[in-house]
């Protein structure tokens, strides 16, 4: 059944995974080569240091000026899971563990985990749910805060849906009640702008939009009370000890000053819709397909269950076709469990497992986006006959 | 794609005898109808020998290139053969299968064992491939 010559063009290497990771930017690549060759360290006294000091400045306002805050207000981590893990366990620290954390059911792992983490050092956590759209209501936020809640942390849109969350409405409702924000923002960074969140804590990833793995960013506002989680010579203001990566830092800064610009144009966000309306009309051929959120979503993330089809299997068969899609979060890939969000999300367990995650980047092309589709389409009709599925069967399914 | 042998590979981008036999001789069904890997053969058999088998199945990449491999295999052998058919040989026959995906070994060789067994005893299982749908 599914031999390429029978789908049409090669797709040869489709690459649909970008909320997993995007390609590093050549701006980014450019300024990692200029980052080795800075060999002093920047604590160092001597020119060399110096030298690599100033760089890594100069990237600070960079970042500064994605994460729309002062350049003193960036904190340098090894990546988003740890600007997560210093935003929510680093405020609890500081508290001394005391107060209350809300959070949702839909929180990337970094987040739930740090929020358990927080949990056992006697940190009460509330995790309210989505609505059945993938979002959360501003008012069941507002429900679950309690006069002892320290911060509230929610996700500038979901990593698996897509799904963008009120995290401005949020951010009201929790300063209102004197709660501080934390915003993930790990999917959106050079996507959607988050210089404007008003949110006091924001997170991000530089290999999401163009870095390189293995650098993240926190914002903390001025007179944040923030305890270190790695402790050592007092780098980033106290806040995250070790030599800075100098060449990750330059390659982020320089990735997100393409990014901002990027996500600032009009053109570029007509072009991801474009691409998203593209990828869900080939796929419409395809009987019983359900696209788990298609409003208040991300044009670059697009989730669909193909009922009678496995989400794992069809992806490593789109893989071995040359299109790179993910299950859903790829850090849920390999696990048998039905998706915590999707799940969250009351969508039925046999659905959740049928689903792929299709996201787009800056590479990606309106050629490629069609041609994934037919590949999808003939790779889910052959799967569906490998178990006999009936067109009548499959819709009962989607329903 | 190194997770997949060659074999693999080619059976579950190109599956063999998909199916179902008309006017079977015996149907076997083994798996877990609860969205875990699945397989139905369909057969007809003279003298004791399997001349047509066909398969559906549900599951993992490797469990439908398993369930394709085993139609090949069983497809002409008589019925003593297949039921000497054990997890270890198929793994042999696949080209080798990771540690997290051995398990369709073992499914594929009960789907085959009970495919006798059901024959023997003139007794056919139902189509309970739904999972998904």
């Amino acid at each position: 059944m599914m031999t390429r010559s029978a789908a049409g063009p090669d797709p040869a290497e489709i690459y649909l995974d970008h909320a997993a990771t995007t390609p590093v930017a050549p701006e980014a690549v450019a300024a990692l080569g200029r980052g080795v060759a800075l060999h002093g360290n920047p604590s160092s006294r001597h020119s060399a240091g110096q030298a690599a000091r100033e760089a890594v400045d100069g990237a600070r306002a960079a970042v500064a000026r994605l994460l729309g805050c002062a350049h003193d207000g960036v904190v340098f981590t090894g990546g988003g899971s740890e600007a997560i893990n210093l935003a929510l366990l680093g405020t609890f620290a500081a508290a001394e563990w005391r107060g209350h954390l809300v959070t949702t059911r839909i929180e990337h792992a970094a987040v739930l985990g740090a929020a358990g983490a927080a949990a056992t050092h006697g940190v009460a956590v509330t995790v309210v749910p989505p609505d059945p759209s993938g979002h959360v209501d501003p008012e069941r936020i507002a429900e679950a805060i309690r006069p002892d809640t320290l911060l509230v942390s929610v996700m500038h849109a979901n990593n698996e849906t897509g799904a963008i969350q009120p995290v401005e409405r949020i951010t009201e409702i929790a300063h209102a009640a004197g709660a501080l924000v934390h915003v993930d923002a790990v999917q959106t960074a050079g996507k959607l702008p988050i210089a404007p969140l008003r949110a006091d804590l924001v997170s991000v990833s530089a290999h999401k939009f163009g870095g390189v793995k293995g650098v993240g960013a926190l914002r903390v506002p001025a007179g944040h009370e923030l305890t270190a989680l790695i402790h050592g010579g007092g780098q980033e203001s106290g806040y995250r000890a070790g030599t800075e990566n100098v060449p990750g830092i330059l390659a982020m800064a320089a990735a997100a000053e393409v990014a901002v610009t990027a996500s600032a144009d009009p053109v570029v966000r007509a072009h991801r819709e474009h691409l998203r309306a593209r990828l869900l009309a080939g796929l419409a051929e395809l009987d019983g397909i359900r696209v788990h959120v298609d409003s208040r979503v991300m044009a670059e993330t697009v989730s669909v269950a193909f009922p009678g089809v496995r989400g794992d299997t069809l992806a490593d068969l789109l893989d071995l076709r040359g299109v790179h899609v993910s299950t859903g979060s790829a850090c849920h890939a390999g696990s048998e469990s039905p998706s915590h969000v999707l799940t969250a999300m009351g969508v039925p367990a046999d659905l959740a497992r049928s689903t792929a995650r299709f996201s787009f980047g800056s590479t990606t092309t309106e050629q490629a986006v069609v041609a994934a589709a037919e590949v999808t389409v003939d790779s889910v009709r052959g799967l569906r006959r490998s178990w006999g599925a009936t067109p009548a069967a499959v819709a009962v399914g989607a329903g | 794609m190194g997770r997949f042998s060659p074999t693999v590979v080619d059976h579950f981008t190109n599956p063999r005898n998909s199916g179902q036999v008309a006017d079977a001789s015996v149907r076997a069904f083994v798996g877990n109808p609860v969205c875990g890997d699945q397989i139905l053969l369909t057969a007809a058999v003279a003298d004791g020998v399997v001349t047509d088998i066909r398969f559906q199945a549900f599951g993992c990449s490797a469990s439908l290139a398993v369930a394709s491999l085993l139609t090949e295999v069983v497809k002409g052998k008589g019925l003593d053969e297949v039921a000497a058919l054990d997890a270890d040989r198929v793994v042999e026959l696949a080209g080798g299968l990771t540690p997290d995906q051995r398990h369709v070994a073992g499914l594929a060789a009960d789907v085959a064992h009970r495919l006798v067994d059901n024959f023997h005893q003139g007794v056919n299982d139902d189509d309970p491939i739904s999972c998904g749908a």
